[in-house]
């Protein structure tokens, strides 16, 4: 069902109970947001993505935060106000103290006209630029390896694999994490045959025609028990496997 | 071993049963076996009695019991002698035999163990005369003193469950109605109108619906809740059970965290009694109603006093609370229909019940009906549990049940409602307390904890404490929370230690700004009302430490010194033989005095000097 | 239901033989809570932690098993709660009330003093597993703060003089218990 809200004045029509992130980015508003991605629940965590809305009947417009807010009929929206950009400089300066080197969070800073770190960096995480904003937590988790996790709480949580070990023993090192990491905080090694991530070493199963890296055996496994395939559908990055669908069907005309 | 009770009328039976087989003018001791009394040695008292009893009073039918907190903790261990009604204070084991022999045999009274009037300097006999319970109105903790908190039995003779018979013949909607007319609002601190949270869990679509007891009571300072869990677990069961028969749950829990262990033993062996006697369990007193609980401990975390992050807890998951976009009561614990009230509003329930609407709202405020049980404490003469209509004044509170602020010292500050409230001066002593008055001044009445503040009291460090608290116990989700008031925290820290300046103040502003408007929950957005009231209202002291790097109060060690006044000194050298850094000098017999470089500012100098010669700058 | 471990076979060396004594104690405690249902994790932390003193990793491995939870994400939850140990404790413990009635009788510099007499921070455990020394927030007994509480024993109206006493009773403050 589609509901129309009225977004900086002008009237949107989206599925009810839609993020408003989502639908606000949709209509060419600039909202950031970095620990938010639309395969994963949203938590909220960065605190960034602040919009002010209005309920219809209502009166007031409240601040919130608009990754976990669900469209809904009549609601009015505002991404541009001095309440706003105030506390999102702020936040942004909180974020900026524990992932200095970020380079998605300096070009933030230059956009909003922030000028200068207003804290001194965070020195002693675990994970140096994490956001601890757990997007790896909920990717792995969503994936069904559930390799990492969120540990301890308050300005000491961080992430990481289970027990504190550096190895996360359930990881099959698809990279997922590091993809989906906003502050690219992830450390990963790849070489030809060889992947290092989260404390463990993985075989790197290369594309038998091209040789380029596809996967992790480790993954591969998984993919097979899921998928009900056999192991040689992996054996082939993509373009090599449509390269050789294509011969296989001019063949096929041809004879 | 117990017989399931058929139906009211067996309920009804039973106890007369149990009310005719006591002599009202039976004696009996009852010693306070609350937390802070046990702590006092009250169980060494009640093994003493026991054995004095047994050895010289064997003839005589005298019951001893144990009971749950009283509320006058500063007259630990606490007596009571049935039915005379003598109450004897700082009862310790040496005084047995004098109270066995003289009060107990003799029906004399041992007037050193007497509470005393500190106005009349007359003596109290009876808990009527004491002024600390004349202050008081006593609903919920009254039954404290007068039952064995592990006996089924002593609480439905006293009449527990009489409630529950009559919600059964009312029926759910009924008694609904008369929890809305009453006024009741939630006693945890938000005080939403528990009627109205009731009627959207009885509305709310669903088979399965669940009550919960919130007894996580995480405010340092309160500790209403475990008195009433260990002292009346009955009290509180029985208003659980009357609020899911009126909102159709069939399951509840009762959380209780940790740190209770005697409230989680008291409520769970309740439960079990309860269970024994068919007021809990299948086919309630032969009715259709069908309702069971469970106890859950918490694992050590004041967010889980936070309805969603304690709904995570009990789903084995990390204590993050969640935005409400719909009401608990509609999707709540395992998504499903879900009402929790903290443990004050359910023992509220049965007395509404039994006495009616009419009867609670003519106690209190129009906005606030009903009394509430403070925990006051800190710099206090009388500390401990005080229960009063809502709307009576923080003076008549702290000055009165409480007898104002011992040693002469002047009174500075009450803090209330906990990490979520704030601090409040002299000038707003005669502020009413209730739900909505002292949250316009910047504080809020919260779950009840009252702690009394005196002229050594920094603020200043009062504000470091509840950031460095609330830090630690953030759930770590949100950047405002989590890393503003980490940020805060450090930032109190530059000031009690010299480091600030009025640029920190200003930082501290904007900071608790972002922490309030953009935190997920209420202990991010309610985190900064410490720093924010004192700020307010004591900020002469802030500018005295960021300005003159001095502290007032004496208490901020970075900008205090220690020195021995020679006058006073007599050179016992007490001071010098417990210094732990050999910083106290002097010759036998004469004045000593204190190397600056080497004291830690750890003040057992001060402590252990007899003379009052230890002076801090 | 969570599928079976994938981990490498070093780790999961004892899984498959003979269960150790302390794996039939953890069993145990496990057939009170129903296969895999989570919402007894935190109860079956307690119950473990009852048991052993804290939280061995073998111990949370079969939990996580038994409560169909990934056992990251069980490790999480341990790690959230402030009750939940994962290293062992001391034989015996000095727990001192930091509650804010506690805080204004002058808690602070009583934790100082232990820390000072015993050598052990709050939180942390003597090296040679003597003594526990920790924090707590409120344990409901404010009118007699401040407040230690010495292998669960409750001491109000402590004094420094006091708690050196008693601390020194538990354990020898030169290094013996």
């Amino acid at each position: 069902m589609d509901v129309e809200l009225i977004i900086d004045g002008v009237q949107v029509t989206a599925p009810a109970g839609a993020s408003v992130l989502d639908v606000t980015r949709r209509a060419g508003r600039d909202v950031p947001a970095l620990c938010y991605h639309e395969a994963v629940p949203a938590i909220a965590s960065c605190r960034l993505c602040l919009v002010e809305i209005r309920r219809p009947g209502k009166d007031r417009m409240h601040l919130t935060t608009s990754c976990d807010y669900p469209a809904s009929a009549g609601l009015v929206v505002a991404t541009d106000s001095e309440r706003i950009h105030k506390h999102r400089r702020m936040n942004l300066q909180l974020l900026l103290r524990r992932a200095p080197h970020a380079a998605v969070l300096q070009n933030l800073a230059a956009e909003l006209g922030v000028t200068g770190p207003l804290f001194a960096p965070v020195t002693d995480a675990a994970l140096p630029d994490c956001i601890l904003c757990e997007l790896c937590v909920r990717v792995c988790s969503v994936l069904g390896y559930d390799a990492l996790a969120a540990i301890g709480r308050g300005d000491t949580k961080r992430v990481g694999p289970a027990f504190g070990q550096k190895e996360a023993l359930d990881c099959v090192g698809c990279g997922s994490c590091r993809e989906a990491c906003p502050t690219d905080c992830i450390p990963m090694v790849d070489t030809a045959t060889s992947r290092a991530i989260w404390g463990r070493t993985f075989d790197l199963v290369a594309c038998e025609r091209c040789g380029t890296p596809l996967m992790t055996t480790a993954q591969r496994a998984v993919t097979v028990a899921r998928g009900g395939l056999p192991k040689d559908e992996y054996a082939q990055c993509h373009a090599c496997k449509r390269a050789a669908l294509s011969e296989k069907l001019a063949s096929g005309m041809r004879g | 071993m117990s017989v399931r009770l058929q139906d009211p009328a067996a309920l009804t039976r039973y106890r007369e049963d149990l009310v005719a087989a006591r002599d009202p003018r039976q004696k009996a001791l009852a010693v306070c076996g609350g937390t802070g009394c046990r702590a006092l040695g009250a169980l060494d008292v009640v093994a003493a009695l026991r054995a004095e009893v047994a050895a010289h009073a064997a003839g005589c039918d005298v019951g001893l019991r144990a009971t749950g907190c009283q509320g006058f903790c500063q007259g630990g261990p606490m007596l009571l002698l049935v039915p005379e009604g003598i109450v004897y204070q700082h009862v310790g084991v040496g005084d047995v035999a004098e109270i066995v022999e003289k009060t107990l045999l003799g029906g004399e009274i041992v007037e050193r163990l007497l509470c005393t009037d500190p106005e009349t300097d007359l003596q109290c006999v009876r808990e009527e005369e004491i002024p600390f319970y004349q202050r008081q109105q006593r609903v919920l903790l009254r039954d404290n003193g007068l039952l064995d908190p592990t006996s089924i039995d002593a609480s439905i003779a006293l009449g527990g469950y009489a409630a529950l018979a009559r919600a059964l013949e009312m029926g759910p909607e009924a008694v609904l109605h008369e929890i809305k007319r009453s006024g009741l609002r939630g006693r945890g601190g938000a005080g939403f109108p528990t009627g109205r949270k009731w009627e959207a869990c009885r509305r709310a679509q669903g088979d399965l619906k669940y009550v919960i007891c919130n007894a996580d009571e995480g405010d340092p300072g309160a500790f209403m809740d475990d008195a009433l869990l260990e002292g009346n677990p009955h009290g509180v069961l029985e208003g659980m059970i009357i609020g899911a028969f009126a909102m159709g749950a069939r399951e509840g829990h009762v959380y209780v965290r940790e740190e209770y262990p005697v409230a989680v033993e008291r409520i769970t062996r309740a439960i079990e009694q309860a269970r024994g006697l068919g007021l809990l369990g299948e086919a309630i007193l032969g009715s259709e109603f069908c309702f069971d609980v469970r106890v859950s401990r918490g694992g050590g975390a004041f967010v889980c006093g936070e309805a969603s992050a304690m709904m995570a807890s009990l789903e084995g998951r990390r204590g993050v609370p969640r935005r409400r976009l719909t009401h608990l009561s509609e999707r709540g614990l395992w998504g499903r229909p879900t009402n929790l009230n903290n443990v004050e509003t359910w023992a509220n329930v049965p007395h509404i019940v039994l006495r009616g609407a009419d009867w609670f709202s003519s106690i209190g405020t129009e906005g606030s009906t009903g009394t509430k049980i403070f925990s006051l404490v800190g710099k206090v003469v009388r500390t401990g549990l005080v229960e009063v209509p809502m709307g009576t004044t923080l003076r008549e509170i702290v000055f009165g049940a409480g007898g104002g602020v011992p040693g002469g010292r002047a009174f500075k500050a009450v803090q209330t409602g906990g990490p979520s409230g704030g601090c409040l001066p002299a000038d707003k002593l005669d502020l009413p307390v209730d739900f909505d008055t002292l949250a316009a001044e910047g504080s809020m009445m919260g779950s009840g904890g009252m702690i009394v503040m005196d002229e050594d009291t920094c603020m200043v460090d009062v504000a470091r404490y509840f950031l460095r608290f609330l830090a630690s116990e953030s759930c770590g989700n949100c950047t405002s929370c989590r890393d503003g008031l980490a940020i805060l925290r450090d930032l109190l820290g530059d000031i009690t230690e010299g480091r600030g300046t009025r640029e920190t103040l200003t930082l501290v502003e904007e900071i608790a700004d972002t922490v309030e408007a953009t935190s997920l929950c209420a202990l991010g957005t309610s985190a900064v009302n410490p720093v924010l009231s004192t700020l307010r209202y004591f900020r002469d002291e802030y500018l005295a430490h960021v300005d003159d790097k001095h502290c007032p109060a004496g208490v901020c060690k970075a900008l205090i010194s220690f020195t021995i006044d020679a006058e006073r000194c007599n050179g016992c050298a007490l001071c010098a033989v417990h210094c732990p850094k050999g910083a106290v000098v002097g010759e036998k017999k004469r004045p000593h005095a204190i190397t600056q470089e080497l004291c830690i500012k750890c003040g057992i100098c001060k402590d252990v000097c007899r003379r009052d010669a230890v002076l801090v700058h | 239901m969570r599928e079976e471990d994938r981990s490498t076979p070093a780790s999961d060396a004892g899984a498959q033989a003979e269960p150790s004594s302390d794996a039939r104690r953890v069993a145990a405690l496990l057939q009170e809570y129903p296969r895999g249902d989570p919402g007894g994790l935190v109860d079956v932390l307690h119950d473990i932690q009852a048991e052993f003193r804290y939280l061995p990793e073998d111990a949370l491995r079969q939990a996580a098993q038994h409560l169909g939870v990934p056992r990251a994400q069980l490790y999480g939850v341990a790690s959230f709660y402030r009750g939940f140990h994962m290293s062992p404790r001391g034989e015996h413990t000095c727990t001192v009330c930091v509650g804010t009635a506690c805080h204004v009788r002058g808690a602070p510099r009583l934790l100082e003093q232990v820390e000072r007499d015993t050598g052990v921070a709050a939180g942390a455990t003597a090296v040679d597993l003597s003594l526990t020394v920790e924090e707590v927030g409120c344990v409901g007994a404010c009118a007699l703060g401040p407040l230690v509480i010495l292998d669960g024993e409750y001491h109000g109206h402590m004094t420094g003089e006091r708690l050196s006493r008693l601390v020194g009773k538990l354990v020898d403050t030169e290094g013996r218990s």
